[in-house]
């Protein structure tokens, strides 16, 4: 890998970090303490522009992660690239969770005693956003469970066509679930002992139906 | 070619499909070809294995691509038919078509 790229992406690395703990404590402040308590309206609105402040840089952020994770750093040859990857795909998917969380509360009217505030509008909001991804757990597991063959090349072909083909004909919700599905299947296929472990599970489902029928 | 290396009815859709897709022969054109041909929807899982027992067999060869933005930033693995798998699928054919001569005789 090229050292500005590794370089873009320790920097990446490093500003997820450093905004994980701003992140976390908005998320905490905003779930724990109902607006309706807030004292000043002055200090309502100070909040509400903190956080579409935090909302931007949080965008910004997933931007540079995003790039990254394209930027086909991918390497599973070595394991601390694995780990840097699958950090970045976390923090990737946190971030859009935050994003879309911060854009409900900035894009609602907020209720104090005696006044209201108005919802702000939110120029690019994330809600439309035209390309979900595959479920990240799914994704996961593939690289979990694959061999390192299989991993470099099998996650990328689901991807492929969860994007181009199954999004578009079945919507998020079905393209998710036939992502999962299929997880299964690859990884039922490609790695014996997790084939095993499932007939063996599925072999012991059906003694225990038999077993509960006979008695 | 011994009995081992006869290929099997999944083996030359793989190599067909392979024949058909010339230099863009990769995992998710691969599936969708086989799909539409053949009406059967197949696994990557399956048509990776596959394409590996044909490999090991000298039927094709295979090559790691460049990794793709729709792809996660994963490569593409390439596959080609190679001279051997062409004379397998024409031996199979050949095959076929005797033992059809047969049955209609």
């Amino acid at each position: 890998m090229p050292d500005s790229r590794q370089t873009e992406i320790t920097e990446i690395l490093d500003m997820v970090r450093r905004l994980e703990s701003a992140r976390r404590v908005a998320r905490t402040w905003l779930r724990q303490t109902p607006i309706t308590r807030s004292r000043q309206f002055n200090q309502v609105v100070e909040v509400r522009d903190c956080l579409a402040e935090l909302r931007d840089c949080l965008v910004e952020l997933r931007d540079g992660a995003g790039r990254a994770i394209e930027m086909s750093f991918y390497d599973p040859d070595r394991w601390r690239n694995l780990f840097d990857y699958w950090r970045l795909k976390a923090a990737h998917h946190e971030l859009i969770k935050d994003i879309r969380f911060l854009e409900a509360e900035i894009s609602s009217s907020w209720h104090i005693p005696g006044k209201t505030l108005a919802p702000s509008p939110i120029a690019s909001p994330l809600v439309d956003e035209k390309h979900p991804s595959p479920p990240i757990g799914a994704c996961f597991l593939l690289d979990l469970l694959l061999s390192k063959a299989d991993r470099a090349v099998l996650p990328g072909d689901l991807e492929e066509e969860f994007t181009t083909s199954v999004l578009p004909r079945y919507g998020v919700r079905g393209a998710r679930f036939w992502f999962w599905t299929r997880t299964v299947s690859t990884i039922a296929t490609r790695n014996p002992i997790c084939r095993w472990v499932l007939v063996g599970g599925l072999v012991r489902i059906g003694e225990w139906i038999f077993r509960k029928i006979g008695s | 070619m011994d009995g081992n290396d006869r290929l099997g009815r999944f083996e030359e859709i793989v190599l067909l499909a392979l024949m058909r897709l010339r230099e863009n022969a990769y995992g998710v054109p691969i599936r969708r070809e086989i799909a539409e041909r053949t009406g059967r929807d197949v696994s990557f899982g399956a048509v990776y294995t596959t394409l590996e027992r044909l490999e090991r067999k000298g039927y094709v060869s295979s090559r790691m691509g460049e990794p793709t933005h729709e792809r996660g930033g994963r490569a593409k693995r390439y596959f080609r038919i190679e001279a051997g798998g062409i004379t397998a699928l024409n031996s199979s054919r050949d095959t076929i078509v005797r033992m059809g001569g047969l049955a209609h005789a």
